[in-house]
């Protein structure tokens, strides 16, 4: 199985949600600080970077999860792709796109908006961390329904 | 072989007719001749992000199209990473931006007939558009010729 996690830009929600499903950060407390901001492509991401798919490591089970970031185009881009998939015989059962923007609440919108778009860091990672935290069992249990199904 | 414009009704459909011969490419054609072309102006907004078959030119190669609406960069960079997570050569797919050959009239065309279902007022502004920037249409389509020759060495 290949498993794509994507929200908006591909650096916050999504990032923490995939890292949740391969065990990189626990799932039973919420994590300090420095370990949200050790999370691959942690609020690294800018505009560029949108549309591309990171590779962020193998689950237990051998299948290969990633992140992307595709702005408010999230429902063209996963179509484009079941399509290209359709053309190139991929079998589209073995991929799963999960949406992650159900978990960001506004501090993360807030945070991601100024230390993304605005390149304020100083001031939207705090926020970013922050909003990470406050929702921290809404990716736990995001992560975990995808696990389970998958 | 995809035409990717807006919303896969008028500049990536000419072009792919361009491309597979359905129109020509030494005259300017007639209004009947654009509106005769599958899914010329006919799209409807959910189908956006659809891959249409147009045919398969004398090369062999399977020419589509497809609208991505606004969100060209993210599109085409989310299509090239996804296939190299299959192992597929990212050479085997050429992807032109036909969008770049929308002039206003076929824009404002295109939003009339498409997003206000003016049919009757936008269709005839997008063949007009068409019909005016159509040697650069015919251009664009020979130079992705000329590369896709270059790309099969």
């Amino acid at each position: 199985m290949v498993f794509i996690y994507y929200c908006f830009g591909g650096t916050h929600s999504s990032v923490v949600t995939a890292s949740l499903h391969l065990g990189l950060i626990s799932n039973r407390r919420i994590p300090t600080k420095e370990e949200i901001l050790k999370l691959p492509n942690f609020d690294k991401l800018v505009s560029k970077h949108h549309g591309r798919i990171f590779f962020i490591g193998r689950d237990e089970k051998g299948n290969k999860v990633y992140t992307m970031g595709c702005r408010n185009k999230s429902r063209i881009t996963i179509k484009a792709l079941k399509e290209i998939a359709r053309i190139y015989n991929i079998n589209i059962d073995n991929v799963k796109f999960i949406n992650t923007i159900s978990c960001v609440n506004l501090y993360l919108r807030i945070g991601g908006y100024l230390s993304r778009t605005m390149g304020m860091v100083s001031l939207g990672r705090p926020l970013v961390v922050y909003g990470v935290r406050k929702a921290f069992f809404d990716f736990v249990k995001l992560a975990n329904k995808i696990k389970n199904d998958g | 072989m995809i035409y990717h414009c807006y919303g896969s009704s008028h500049t990536s459909v000419v072009s792919a007719a361009i491309h597979l011969g359905y129109l020509p490419d030494n005259r300017i054609p007639s209004r009947d001749e654009i509106l005769k072309l599958p899914y010329y102006d006919r799209t409807k907004p959910e189908e956006i992000g659809s891959l249409f078959f147009m045919g398969v030119d004398k090369e062999g190669n399977e020419v589509y199209i497809i609208g991505m609406e606004n969100g060209k960069e993210i599109v085409r960079r989310a299509i090239l990473d996804f296939i190299r997570i299959f192992d597929i050569d990212p050479d085997s797919l050429y992807l032109v931006d036909s969008l770049k050959l929308a002039n206003l009239t076929t824009k404002i065309g295109g939003i009339l007939s498409r997003r206000l279902h003016l049919v009757t007022l936008g269709r005839p502004l997008t063949v007009y558009g068409i019909q005016k920037n159509y040697m650069n249409f015919v251009k664009l389509v020979k130079d992705v010729k000329e590369q896709l020759k270059l790309k099969k060495g």
